[in-house]
């Protein structure tokens, strides 16, 4: 059945029953049948939307800045590095989301704040840190770039 | 013409020059485009955006949404969809869509939802934006609607809704099909042979306004 992805009907699908529930029915029976005018509504939805998200991404990162500090990347890359932005973006846009991540950022608070603390900004640990963390840095930003546009 | 004419003609003209406002008169003036904070409620601001562009599902309803951006604001998320119109003004469909959106986050986070969502209007013309403040349907409206819709493919021609404006007609590919279909419902049959006039479709008998849905709505102080 049109509308439908996996057995799950989307928001968007199931809001048209505000509009026409005939035309639901039409689109089903004969294939949707998108006039010009309405095509080139979506065509601009699209776009704004496109803006909408990048938009999104900058109040994101001026909101994460305000936000807690991730203190060992903040001690290890600096404050406004981009691994730190990297790594706020991993606990704000997805560990957030769950249940068992919102724990998962209580623990590693009470356990980061300590050894934070001991770390010395540009000293030998900190720079070793700073080279063992890398690849997992990268790898949370592809994540993070796929969890973006999932 | 008297006293009470002139002031009629003064309040009409007044109101067609308000109506042609339009965007302008409700987004209080140019916004700048670079920002991307435009148009946007002053209570949201400030507030932390926990999710932009993400999916979420309800495997209980099996309802899927996209969320535009959702804020936390205390221990609450606040959804926000933003939508290009000519004619800044929240709909049905708007709520129904985020009302999807609130059941299908809550589910698969477990947090809380306000059960007040914004609508962000862009004007296709001149991107200008304004936010409409909208209330939500609850979980049991949310599940009537999705029984309405798995019910639609067996429902009779005669019980499907028409369009809720004459104007989505006209942007609608099925239009002449679906007039034909009306033409050929047995009431209008009979009332054409007759003699009585066709009734219209009413644009008031819609399943939306059976559960007590409409658009509540509140502006953003321009």
């Amino acid at each position: 059945m049109s509308g439908k992805r996996d057995g799950y009907v989307s928001a968007s699908e199931l809001a048209r029953l505000g509009a026409c529930e005939r035309e639901i029915v039409f689109d089903r029976h004969r294939g949707t049948r998108v006039l010009p005018e309405r095509g080139a509504a979506r065509e601009r939805g699209n776009k704004a939307h496109e803006r909408f998200f990048v938009e999104s991404q900058a109040i994101a990162t001026m909101g994460t800045t305000r936000k807690g500090a991730c203190f060992i990347a903040t001690a290890v890359y600096g404050e406004s590095a981009e691994e730190t932005i990297v790594l706020r973006a991993l606990r704000d846009g997805y560990l957030r989301r769950s249940v068992s991540g919102r724990w998962l950022i209580g623990a590693y608070y009470r356990v980061s704040r300590p050894i934070a603390a001991r770390l010395e900004p540009g000293g030998t640990i900190a720079r070793g840190l700073a080279l063992a963390l890398r690849p997992l840095v990268r790898a949370v930003e592809v994540f993070m770039r796929e969890e973006w546009r999932r | 013409m008297n006293g009470w004419d002139m002031l009629a003609f003064v309040v009409v003209v007044v109101g067609c020059l308000w109506l042609r406002k339009g965007w302008s008169g409700l987004s209080g003036g140019t916004q700048d485009q670079a920002d991307p904070y435009r148009g946007m409620p002053s209570e949201l601001r400030r507030a932390e955006l926990a999710y932009a562009e993400a999916t979420f599902r309800s495997a209980r309803h099996r309802l899927i949404a996209r969320v535009d951006r959702a804020y936390r604001v205390g221990d609450e998320i606040v959804l926000m969809e933003l939508k290009t119109r000519r004619r800044p003004a929240a709909n049905v469909s708007d709520v129904i869509e985020l009302s999807v959106q609130r059941v299908a986050l809550a589910h698969e986070t477990g947090e809380r939802v306000c059960v007040w969502a914004w609508v962000v209007m862009q004007s296709p013309a001149t991107q200008e934006r304004i936010a409409v403040r909208v209330r939500l349907l609850d979980e049991e409206q949310v599940v009537a609607l999705k029984a309405r819709y798995d019910a639609l493919e067996r429902l009779p021609m005669r019980e499907l809704a028409f369009a809720r404006h004459r104007s989505m007609c006209e942007r609608c590919g099925h239009r002449s099909v679906c007039e034909e279909a009306t033409e050929l419902e047995p009431a209008r049959r009979s009332s054409a042979r007759s003699g009585a006039r066709s009734p219209k479709p009413s644009l008031h008998r819609h399943p939306a306004r059976a559960i007590g849905l409409d658009v509540d709505e509140q502006r953003t102080k321009p």
